[in-house]
């Protein structure tokens, strides 16, 4: 049996109430967590950057390749995206910090850990989430002005096209 | 939970308490362990009441040993009992029973033990007799615990998995665990349909859904809830029948994980 004899009167210290048991970390949780840190680092880079990237192309000069009103609604999004992006990061990191500290108590997820731990990976996850959102909605927009005026160009381009096409063929 | 827990439930023991009997060839200790669950569990453990067999009597030491612990129990109105003769051994031992299996173990080697970074999680009621015990002055040299497994779930020689034994979470907490697994759920889900339907490209979402599906199943979702019994153990190395030293194995405690509806634990 070894010399790491357990006595009754060692045993008495090593032992306690059953209602405050840690726990492991349920599957659920765990899928939480990987979610969590994945946007996490996913964001916070990009969040990083997006100010660089305001400051380098704002204000759009309208007659570029952003014609029409779409330079207009662009320079309304991007201070609106410069913005939010310094709270997103705050946001991400504070997410980024608690999932981090579960990581590390529970040995990454390996060990059993009390009942707050669980509930600091809870939390987390909103703080990520909501700033997952906010990124997709912004790079949405904005992609979604990109192929509005693309689409316009295109248009541009085919309209010019048949003109020199009609033109050609009543000559 | 199985049929002979149950039965154990209700027995309780009753039928250990006179345990001073004395064999009259070898001036040993003999065990009255009554018919019941206990009877099956002690069979199943291999915990014999006396040691017919034996070419000496128990030394005397041990029998010393064995009136001291008889009479602080008595006087101190503990739980412990005298339930009978086996060689401690190293090691996971399971023990095929005719109801369920047991797996038994030296402390120090329980799995769930050493998972919990060396302590023992037990009923309050458990702690406070593991307590007194010690306080009134029982020393025993080595200390196993039992725990019940469903029948033919670990063979012989395979290792007693953590998953096997381990106690599930308190009720109260297990439900606040499980509330708080539901809405990060539907909150990762709401997410994940915002994100597609922001970008209108469900690769995102995708590989979301993706990484979640892949997550290895490692978590213990689907626990035992084992029964636990801890016994002492009075060894005297002088003592040895076939080259092992013979252990006088004492009943210390013994306790039920609660289910949901039912917090006693007992």
């Amino acid at each position: 049996m070894g010399d790491n004899t357990i006595t009754l009167a060692a045993l008495t210290k090593n032992m306690a109430i059953y209602d405050s048991m840690p726990s492991v970390i349920q599957k659920g949780m765990r899928n939480s967590i990987v979610l969590t840190l994945i946007t996490n680092v996913a964001c916070i880079p990009l969040l990083c950057f997006v100010p660089r990237l305001v400051i380098s192309i704002s204000p759009v000069p309208p007659g570029g390749f952003f014609i029409w009103f779409t330079a207009d609604i662009l320079n309304l999004l991007l201070p609106l995206a410069h913005e939010l992006s310094g709270y997103l990061l705050v946001l991400n990191v504070l997410s980024l910090t608690l999932i981090v500290l579960v990581m590390l108590i529970s040995w990454g997820m390996t060990r059993p850990v009390r009942e707050p731990v669980h509930w600091l990976a809870w939390v987390a996850a909103f703080p990520s989430g909501a700033s997952a959102v906010s990124v997709a909605i912004i790079v949405g927009l904005i992609t979604a002005i990109i192929v509005v005026a693309l689409v316009i160009w295109i248009l541009i381009v085919l309209a010019v096209l048949a003109c020199i096409v009609l033109i050609g063929s009543s000559t | 939970m199985s049929g002979k827990s149950n039965e154990i439930k209700k027995i309780g023991f009753e039928g250990l308490n006179r345990s001073s009997v004395v064999g009259a060839h070898t001036q040993s200790p003999i065990a009255r362990v009554f018919g019941g669950g206990w009877s099956d569990v002690l069979n199943t453990l291999q915990i014999a009441p006396s040691i017919p067999l034996m070419p000496q009597r128990v030394s005397n030491s041990l029998v010393r040993r064995h009136k001291e612990t008889s009479l602080i129990t008595t006087m101190n109105r503990l739980p412990v009992r005298f339930v009978g003769y086996a060689f401690p051994f190293s090691g996971a031992r399971v023990f095929k029973g005719p109801n369920s299996d047991w797996a038994m173990m030296y402390l120090g080697e329980d799995p769930v033990y050493c998972f919990h970074g060396n302590k023992l999680y037990a009923p309050h009621h458990v702690t406070t007799d593991v307590k007194r015990m010690a306080a009134a002055g029982l020393k025993f040299d080595a200390i196993f615990v039992a725990h019940e497994i469903p029948t033919g779930a670990v063979k012989r020689s395979q290792k007693i998995s953590l998953e096997l034994i381990v106690p599930p979470p308190p009720p109260k907490i297990m439900k606040r665990l499980r509330f708080l697994e539901r809405t990060s759920g539907s909150w990762w889900h709401i997410i994940g349909n915002v994100i597609k339907g922001a970008l209108v490209a469900p690769v995102v979402a995708g590989v979301a859904a993706g990484t979640v599906a892949t997550l290895p199943a490692v978590g213990l979702v689907a626990l035992a809830a084992a029964d636990p019994i801890l016994f002492g153990v009075q060894l005297d190395n002088a003592c040895k029948l076939y080259g092992q030293p013979v252990g006088m194995w004492y009943y210390l405690t013994h306790w039920y994980w609660p289910a949901e509806d039912d917090q006693n634990g007992r």
